[in-house]
């Protein structure tokens, strides 16, 4: 319980207690009035939250709060962020690739900035609550492009319903991207779109409502930081495949036909980077890390050589890297272990120098 | 479902345009009785068979006894019969597995091992609120304080009246029975009244109740990790959170009532600023002591029958009240300190008399008291195990050796919310100020409502915890 949520529940007491029913009421009047005052409390609510730095803690929070402390420790370093998802957060090693850039010559610092099962809209909102909290605008952010999140436009409900974390994300403006693409029909069929289109509808307007805001908001200076690079290193249990397996779907020939990619996600990148240039990014580029199934990484290669053809792409089709992931580094079919973490990574170095991402 | 849970205001708002709507004269009373059948299968369908078992008892003994007018003695077989069947369904329901535990510890201490098997029974919610007043309908038909209701939809509308079947307030049926009849319209003085008690007990429940629980959890969770000073933090908070966490849902109660229609009568008067035990029991949980009182307390002599009797009387009243909360010793012990501070409390008042009594009683030392007393009877009621109530007042009383971790500072302001609460609840007892703000101006009253329907949200837990009284 914040301070704030300790003398707001004394003012509702003060109210609840001090008030007396009316004799009459006409409903019109009392439902205006009614409104007008939940609509114009909500708003100073959300306003006084802000200003205080009041937030609905998530796992994404600590991250944030993890970066920007490592950007305050290099107050000249330029700095890089790799913002993704689950994959992102096993297979980079910030520490490392930063120092591998450094051996090159680069005085970039690289921050893993991802989170498990996050939407194109919660990272987002998550790199501007680190740029607002560094005052800072990265040099270079590196933002994770995969098939699964530009198919569905309300991931997070896959993930976390009715929970903080999917409160917390659809703002107003998330919730145009999001039913941007539903109605371009991003989701399995006509009843996913419906469900999709309710419970988005029921997050907006707990978000919009400060649902909780105050019961369990945190102040964003009290969040713990906590490094999102996640490294592990023992195979999930639910994890079948072989060797030969493996290596059979990673040499699997990746088609590389020109691809834009389903409209909503183009339209929330193209906006993405105009606002993120505008904040003073110099360059924005667009990666995926290495997975097992070859349809995912040929979506990120054809994206790359469609949509995303005018920037830096990497996508994780080059032979040598993927026979380096053959054998025992793989967390399950999409993430990686600690060993191929450390082989993405060094790669990945390489992929950069090469592309000239940071120059 | 319970008041809190997101489901409620859907199922609420559609059974109040129905029975506003769409409905007339006796078919409102047939659609409330419907609604709150759902609301309670809603828990568990196989409820309804309980519930249904109780309002036939009810329905039934009501229609022998008013069949045998001229025969009391046959009518009190009747009652006795009635109300033996209600007890054992509570019994078997709730109490079960408490006496066969105390009556096996008993024989093994005689050196005999008795084993049988035990039942595993759901406890049904509100089976305790709903066959008091079960019990309450016939003894009030026995006395022929009402008449035995022909019409057994009526018994069972007054026994599973949704809005306050699981957790009460434990309404009697002299009061419920003439609003059934009642002609009722709606008005906006109708739907603000209800709004106010509904938005308040929201308020209590999830804005406070919810918010101080996780102060209290994981104390009671782990006695041996926290100092001493924290067991005390996380007592009164105890005390705190009950409060608000059962006056909220009786609120919530009252409230969604008054939108029917129906009046149901408060069950808290700002307890805790009670100068003694008694005026403590006048104002916790009203309905269930006013009850103790006219069906237990009164039958068994109450004070008429001399000083030490009376000790007796009080005695057996509060540990079965206590042992009414849950089949467990703690609650006997709470029910115990509680008839024990009623009898000293007795016995100071005739001691000293009426007017010496007031510097203890009825002044600050009396508030001092009496709070101590409550707070120091929480422990039991929350605790998990006696063993943990003897740590936890070892460590109130500094006699335990200090934990490791300690609450956070907002843990040791809470039981402040209490003041606050108590002083405003006076402060709108006030006349003049009401007048002034609300009851003149509705457009005033109903921004001033938006303004704290905006703070409930924001104050609202998302996982909102149970009511503490559903237990019972």
């Amino acid at each position: 319980m914040h301070w704030i949520a300790f003398i707001a529940a004394a003012l509702a007491l003060f109210l609840a207690h001090i008030l007396r029913a009316p004799d009459r009421s006409r409903r019109v009047v009392a439902m205006a009035w009614f409104l007008s005052a939940f609509l114009v409390s909500t708003f100073t609510i959300r306003v006084i939250s802000e200003r205080v730095g009041i937030t609905r803690p998530t796992e994404f929070d600590q991250f944030v709060s993890h970066a920007a402390l490592q950007a305050s420790r290099e107050p000249d370093a330029p700095l890089v962020l790799f913002v993704g998802a689950s994959f992102t957060r096993n297979a980079i090693d910030d520490q490392e690739l930063t120092r591998k850039l450094r051996d090159a010559g680069y005085p970039h610092r690289v921050i893993n900035l991802s989170l498990q099962g996050a939407s194109l809209q919660e990272r987002d909102a998550h790199l501007w609550a680190f740029m607002r909290s560094t005052q800072r605008a990265p040099d270079v952010v590196f933002l994770e492009v995969a098939d699964e999140f530009d198919r569905d436009p309300a991931y997070v409900f896959n993930v976390a319903k009715f929970s903080d974390r999917a409160i917390e994300q659809f703002d107003p403006d998330s919730v145009f991207w999001s039913l941007k693409g539903l109605a371009q029909g991003q989701c399995d069929g006509l009843k996913a779109c419906l469900t999709s289109a309710v419970l988005l509808k029921a997050h907006a307007l707990m978000n919009w409502s400060n649902l909780g805001l105050f019961a369990t908001g945190k102040a964003r200076k009290d969040i713990s930081p906590v490094p999102a690079f996640d490294p592990q290193d023992h195979p999930r249990e639910t994890f079948r495949l072989n060797d030969s397996e493996i290596q059979k779907n990673l040499s699997r020939p990746t088609d590389i036909a020109p691809y834009m990619g389903p409209a909503w996600a183009r339209l929330f990148r193209i906006d993405q980077r105009r606002k993120l240039e505008a904040a003073g990014v110099r360059r924005v580029a667009y990666y995926y890390p290495p997975v097992i199934p070859a349809e995912d990484r040929q979506y990120v290669a054809r994206l790359c050589a469609g949509e995303l053809s005018d920037f830096p792409c990497i996508a994780p089709v080059d032979q040598k890297l993927l026979q380096a992931l053959e054998g025992q580094v793989w967390l399950d079919e999409k993430h990686l272990l600690r060993n191929g973490a450390d082989v993405y990574t060094a790669w990945l170095a390489d992929q950069i120098e090469r592309w000239g991402a940071l120059n | 479902m319970i008041f809190t849970e997101a489901i409620f205001p859907l199922f609420l708002a559609f059974v109040l345009v129905v029975y506003w709507g769409a409905l007339r004269g006796s078919w409102r009373n047939d659609w409330l009785l419907l609604a709150s059948a759902v609301f309670y299968a809603w828990w568990d369908v196989r409820f309804l068979a309980l519930i249904a078992s109780v309002i036939a008892i009810s329905w039934l003994a009501g229609r022998f006894m008013a069949k045998r007018a001229d025969d009391r003695s046959g009518q009190l077989r009747v009652l006795w019969v009635a109300i033996g069947l209600q007890l054992a369904l509570l019994g078997t329901f709730k109490y079960f597995g408490f006496f066969a535990d105390a009556a096996a510890l008993a024989l093994s201490r005689v050196g005999i091992e008795a084993s049988w098997p035990t039942l595993n029974i759901i406890l049904p919610v509100g089976i305790s609120f709903y066959i008091f007043q079960a019990i309450s309908y016939l003894v009030d038909v026995f006395r022929k304080d009402i008449p035995a209701e022909d019409n057994p939809g009526r018994v069972a509308l007054y026994i599973a009246f949704f809005p306050q079947l699981v957790a009460g307030p434990i309404v009697r049926a002299a009061s419920f029975f003439p609003q059934i009849d009642r002609k009722k319209r709606f008005s906006g003085a109708l739907f603000a009244a209800g709004a106010r008690a509904f938005i308040l007990g929201f308020i209590y429940k999830a804005a406070l109740a919810d918010n101080i629980a996780p102060f209290v959890d994981p104390v009671f969770a782990d006695i041996s990790r926290w100092d001493n000073a924290s067991l005390f933090a996380a007592s009164l908070a105890f005390g705190t959170q009950i409060y608000f966490d059962f006056a909220g849902y009786s609120l919530m109660a009252i409230g969604v009532a008054r939108w029917f229609g129906f009046y149901i009568p408060k069950n808290f008067d700002t307890p805790y600023v009670s100068t003694s035990i008694a005026e403590f029991w006048r104002r916790w949980h009203m309905s269930l002591s006013f009850w103790l009182r006219d069906y237990l307390y009164i039958p068994l002599g109450g004070n008429r029958k001399g000083e030490g009797k009376t000790y007796r009387n009080l005695m057996i009243t509060m540990v079965l009240g206590g042992l009414w909360h849950g089949a467990a010793w703690s609650f006997v012990i709470w029910g115990a300190l509680h008839g024990a501070a009623l009898c000293v409390h007795r016995f100071l008042q005739r001691v000293l008399g009426g007017g010496a009594l007031l510097p203890i009683a009825g002044g600050a030392l009396g508030l001092l008291l009496t709070l101590m007393v409550v707070f120091f009877a929480w422990v039991p009621f929350r605790a998990d195990n006696l063993g943990d109530v003897v740590q936890i007042w070892s460590g109130m009383l500094g006699f335990r050796e200090n934990g490791l971790d300690r609450l956070s500072p907002v843990a040791f302001y809470i039981p402040l919310l209490l003041v606050i609460d108590s002083l405003f609840s006076r402060m709108g007892r006030m006349g003049r100020v009401s007048k002034h703000w609300s009851m003149k101006s509705p457009s005033l009253y109903w921004a001033a409502m938006g303004c704290l329907a905006a703070m409930a949200f924001a104050l609202y837990p998302l996982k909102s915890a149970p009511f503490v009284y559903f237990q019972f």
